[in-house]
């Protein structure tokens, strides 16, 4: 899967997760960057992702994300174990 | 030995002669025998279990893998359990109780060892090498018996890389320190006059009094646990050793989450990534969650698994300050507070928008809200039982303006006021500070050095001339010393 393509459907679970139609994330977002992002609610959103792309992250890789790039490495790294 | 105690004062100034008298390479073990000597003060009895605790947690994350570390949390929350909570649950069950030592500060560094172990599994850190280094980490004197609750992490650096003799840290540090001794002797114990006081006999003070004593308590407990944590944080500082802060101005938060975003914020910290992250990490949690999504429930599968670890954690919380029923009640209110807080969030913040809710006012009455509502926690926390805490507000709420004692029955005299105004106004001011992005010490070391001197010394003098101690004094009653 390529990059873009990750930001694609990466970009639809964070309007779904968040309830914003408009909102589009990129590399450099972090939680600041989106209302409602906060610690709660990053777990709720690392589900979604999981599900959308069928992968399950370790701990370690949930607690080191500190912004959507960080999460689109790892869902490219575990697509490619 | 209570940070307040004048042999504290000994010990401390007697560490830091020697720490800074020795080569740099044997400093960190100066600390580590002047923190189990420091511990052994406060009962010899409790140092096989803090030792206990230190050795089963540094081998498991050692030399074990993840079966290992699992049981070592597992020894871990069972002892905290047997020791702390057993008599309770025992005697809910109309069961026997059992003659137990609970060791000073079990609470604080069990969850230290606790987040120790998760990290190191998790990967957030590595395992430390050397016992004598890890012990250093679990027995460091200033955070062992009230916390803050160190991450390895973040305080592993600065706690064993020797720091040179640097005179203007050494003096932020004290100045730091004296501060906390005005916060704890001058402020919380003169306000832990009265409150004790109506708290005792809430009927014979009118409502509106037994209202003003929680006002006060919850500026009590504020002063006297953030004083104890800037002792703590202005001696760590004097060694060059950065621990977490535990307080960000927490009675201007707006909101009930924010309040415990800035409130014990180790604490807070520890049961989101310790306790709501695993949670929700389970397989129960994430089925469940993936199973309402599927079914097009999208908010439901964002707020039902939250809520019920939220559930989780404020129980754990209420159960982690003490053992008996008005803590579960208190972590049950927080718990429902901050749960409501998340489903209501964005009805409330369309409503607000809608009626135009904004600006300084509305802010202030976010605030005052908020302060409120953590005031009601305190009847709760402050009561020795149910019961008490249903006499408090029963009070408040139907005899408000009733005819009763006045304050100078609990010993609470004029004077008292009188020391009481310039010093809350003195906290007041150091809060401001710090809403403004800064430290009152800043301002401070730009002062020229003999006002800085003057004002240091008049800093001492009132803690010695106004703090409350002298005969009847006990040094020991820290009021977190007990959790």
């Amino acid at each position: 899967m390529q990059r873009s393509e990750v930001f694609v459907r990466l970009n639809a679970v964070f309007r779904e997760v968040f309830d914003m139609d408009d909102l589009t994330v990129c590399d450099a977002t972090v939680a600041a960057d989106v209302e409602g992002w906060d610690s709660l609610t990053h777990i709720t959103l690392i589900g979604a992702v999981e599900d959308e792309f069928d992968v399950s992250f370790d701990m370690k890789t949930v607690v080191g994300m500190q912004c959507v790039g960080d999460m689109a490495d790892a869902i490219l790294r575990e697509l490619a174990k | 030995m209570s940070p307040t105690s004048l042999g504290f004062i000994l010990f401390f100034a007697l560490t830091a002669a020697v720490y800074f008298c020795l080569p740099m390479r044997a400093r960190p073990a100066c600390l580590l025998a002047a923190s189990l000597v420091f511990y052994a003060f406060a009962g010899v009895e409790y140092l096989p279990f803090l030792l206990l605790s230190a050795l089963t947690s540094y081998l498991a994350a050692r030399f074990g893998g993840k079966k290992s570390r699992v049981l070592a949390v597992l020894f871990h929350i069972g002892l905290l359990f047997l020791l702390k909570y057993f008599n309770f649950f025992s005697a809910a069950a109309g069961g026997p109780a059992l003659q137990l030592i609970v060791p000073v500060g079990l609470s604080f560094y069990t969850f230290t060892v606790i987040g120790y172990l998760t990290d190191v599994g998790r990967g957030v850190c590595a395992a430390e090498k050397s016992f004598a280094r890890y012990l250093l980490f679990v027995s460091f004197f200033p955070h062992i018996l009230q916390g803050p609750i160190d991450r390895y992490g973040d305080c592993s650096a600065s706690l064993f890389a020797p720091a040179r003799f640097d005179g203007e840290r050494v003096v932020r540090g004290l100045w730091r320190m004296a501060w906390g001794f005005f916060e704890k002797l001058v402020i919380a114990d003169r306000l832990g006059i009265l409150v004790s006081g109506v708290w005792e006999h809430p009927e014979s003070f009118a409502g509106w009094r037994v209202a003003a004593a929680v006002v006060c308590y919850a500026l009590q407990i504020y002063c006297d646990f953030a004083g104890y944590m800037d002792i703590a944080l202005g001696a760590s500082e004097i060694f060059g050793i950065r621990l977490a802060e535990n307080f960000d101005t927490p009675y201007f938060s707006r909101t009930v989450p924010e309040f415990w975003r800035r409130w014990h914020v180790s604490l807070g910290a520890w049961f989101k990534d310790y306790v709501f992250f695993t949670l929700q990490r389970t397989v129960l949690f994430r089925r469940m969650a993936k199973a309402l999504r599927g079914r097009g429930l999208r908010r439901a599968a964002k707020q039902l698994p939250a809520a019920l670890a939220l559930a989780a954690v404020w129980l754990l919380t209420g159960l982690w300050h003490g053992a008996g029923w008005n803590y579960i009640a208190w972590g049950a209110y927080y718990g429902l507070l901050i749960i409501l807080s998340m489903l209501l969030e964005a009805p409330l913040a369309a409503a607000g928008k809608r009626l135009r809710l904004k600006g300084c006012i509305w802010e202030g009455v976010r605030v005052l809200r908020t302060f409120a509502l953590v005031c009601l926690g305190y009847v709760l926390f402050r009561s020795a039982s149910l019961g008490e805490a249903g006499q408090v507000l029963s009070r408040i709420c139907t005899a408000p303006f009733a005819a009763g004692s006045g304050f100078s029955a609990t010993g609470f005299e004029a004077a008292d006021l009188a020391v009481l105004i310039p010093a809350l106004a003195l906290r007041l001011w150091v809060s401001l500070c710090r809403l403004r992005g800064g430290d009152a010490r800043d301002r401070l070391c730009r002062l020229p050095v003999p006002l800085r001197m003057a004002l240091g010394l008049c800093l001492v003098m009132s803690v010695m001339l106004f703090g409350v101690w002298g005969p009847g004094y006990d040094a020991s009653s820290f009021i977190y010393f007990q959790y």
